[in-house]
């Protein structure tokens, strides 16, 4: 990007950010662009103006913002740096920036290491808390995910990204824990005015992080969407035993396939996945039409558990999840353990919450099969399920 | 760090020297350097930041008008005290060393 004004050719480049302990490679980075012909004539949040000039040698300068100094530094200050030979060209981030030509006998502006120690140990101490408490509530929430129902074929994609989040920032947390441990900040050594330069100093700065992040995000709502999608199975390519129940086997041989309106194009599709917390979920979702025209549905969610505990545990979440159905009936039928009914007069939907040893099921129906046939028929299937 | 009354730093010692006259910013930085014969110099930002801390253990306080936007300082009540513990603290020391080598020649 260049632009002529008033003869002198400006030059605009992204402004490179560093941590303050590196403030050096930043103040060796405008040396080397001013040997070049570049002259830094202001520093900007984003971007720093340069001067088209001939090769120059010049000297500059950061020095840490003080509380309340965001804006830049007051009159008072300007001016006394200015008459000890550095002009102020702007503040960006946590620094003040200043320069001076080579040969100006401008004084040392720190002479002191020490100058930039509260402000380092400010910035350790604010990123070791951030990481910490990020990381501690992470942690936090990987519970919810581990006893969240209905589980989701997602919820193993995030404790793998919830792990790796952790994972980077740990080396971080044991750096600067040791570093604010020790008390490092009281012996820093002098800044290295001609540290080597990173050769992606800008690139490194916002473009390829803000690049790393949007692909990032991008990245796993791909995977995310596609882990959810690539479990379902059509129904008619479920094994024997995975299928607790199908419409077939209710309201006859003879139905049609019926594209019923539902989220997530789950329509007359099935999944066999492992909770998170340990048990095998299944999930069937069917509708069809009779040979006299009537659409039928049936909607199972099912866990085969580990123990009979277990089960019970997915039951109560089965009846959290859709406590909206009020005054619950209880049932009783053979190969049940517990059974509750809710639901409308015949011909309509019947929601049922059925415990049967390590089994737990939710299933909601709409055919023409009577009650008692089919819980006899779930029961027996249910003995034989896997 | 904020001043506990124990021994001072140099750069602290040479700037409430040099405040027994009020001053400001750049001419400060020189008085420093005349006050300890060249042998003591001190960056703008050191001692910008210096200056920042001793007024915030009321060592030194700003002088003139309030709203001059130059801020000129000068020694408090305090400030002088501690530069004269701090003398006190020193003379003693070279007592003890003079002390010690006319103790060493004698023996």
């Amino acid at each position: 990007m260049a632009e002529e004004t008033n003869r002198q050719r400006h030059s605009w480049r992204l402004h490179p950010t560093l941590v303050l302990e590196q403030v050096g490679v930043v103040e060796h980075y405008y040396e080397n662009q001013a040997a070049k012909g570049l002259v830094l004539e202001s520093v900007g949040e984003w971007f720093d103006c340069f001067v088209r000039t001939a090769p120059c040698a010049m000297r500059y300068r950061a020095e840490p913002v003080q509380r309340g100094e965001q804006d830049g530094p007051d009159w008072d200050r300007k001016q006394f740096y200015e008459d000890a030979g550095w002009e102020y060209l702007g503040t960006a981030g946590d620094l003040h920036f200043f320069g001076a030509t080579a040969d100006s006998g401008a004084e040392e502006l720190h002479t002191d290491p020490q100058d930039f120690a509260p402000t380092i140990r400010r910035q350790r101490r604010l990123n070791f808390w951030y990481a910490l408490i990020f990381s501690l509530v992470m942690l936090a929430v990987t519970p919810l995910i581990f006893f969240d129902y209905p589980p989701d074929p997602r919820s193993w994609f995030y404790l793998v990204v919830l792990a790796l989040c952790i994972l980077i920032m740990l080396p971080g947390i044991f750096r600067d824990g040791r570093w604010l441990f020790q008390k490092r900040w009281q012996h820093l050594p002098p800044v290295d005015h001609k540290a080597k330069i990173p050769r992606d100093l800008t690139l490194r700065a916002r473009p390829l992080s803000l690049l790393l992040i949007i692909t990032v995000v991008v990245a796993v709502n791909l995977a995310e969407a596609q882990i959810y999608r690539m479990g379902y199975r059509p129904v008619a390519q479920a094994a024997p035993g995975e299928l607790v129940l199908t419409l077939a086997e209710t309201d006859g041989p003879d139905l049609l396939d019926y594209d019923y309106p539902l989220p997530y194009q789950q329509n007359n599709t099935f999944r066999v996945m492992l909770a998170p917390n340990g048990y095998w979920f299944h999930q069937s979702e069917e509708s069809a039409k009779t040979p006299d025209g009537a659409v039928v549905l049936l909607s199972i969610e099912r866990a085969s558990c580990r123990s009979e505990e277990m089960a019970a545990w997915v039951f109560d979440q089965m009846l959290d999840r859709y406590d909206w159905m009020k005054d619950k009936t209880t049932l009783t039928a053979p190969g049940f353990d517990k059974l509750l009914f809710w639901g409308g007069p015949p011909g309509q939907t019947k929601w049922y919450f059925a415990l049967a040893g390590n089994q737990a099921i939710f299933f909601y129906y709409e055919g023409s099969m009577e009650e008692d046939a089919l819980l006899a028929l779930l029961a027996e299937n249910l003995k034989t399920a896997t | 760090m904020s001043y506990d009354g124990g021994p001072m730093t140099e750069a602290m010692y040479y700037i409430l020297l040099a405040l027994l006259e009020p001053s400001h910013g750049y001419r400060l930085m020189q008085a420093i350097g005349e006050v300890s014969s060249g042998r003591v110099k001190m960056g703008p930002g050191t001692l910008y930041g210096a200056l920042s801390r001793l007024e915030e253990d009321g060592l030194i306080c700003r002088v003139g008008e309030k709203d001059a936007r130059r801020k000129t300082y000068a020694l408090t009540e305090s400030g002088r005290a501690a530069l004269e513990a701090e003398a006190a603290r020193l003379r003693a020391m070279l007592a003890d060393l003079a002390r010690m080598e006319g103790g060493a020649q004698n023996g």
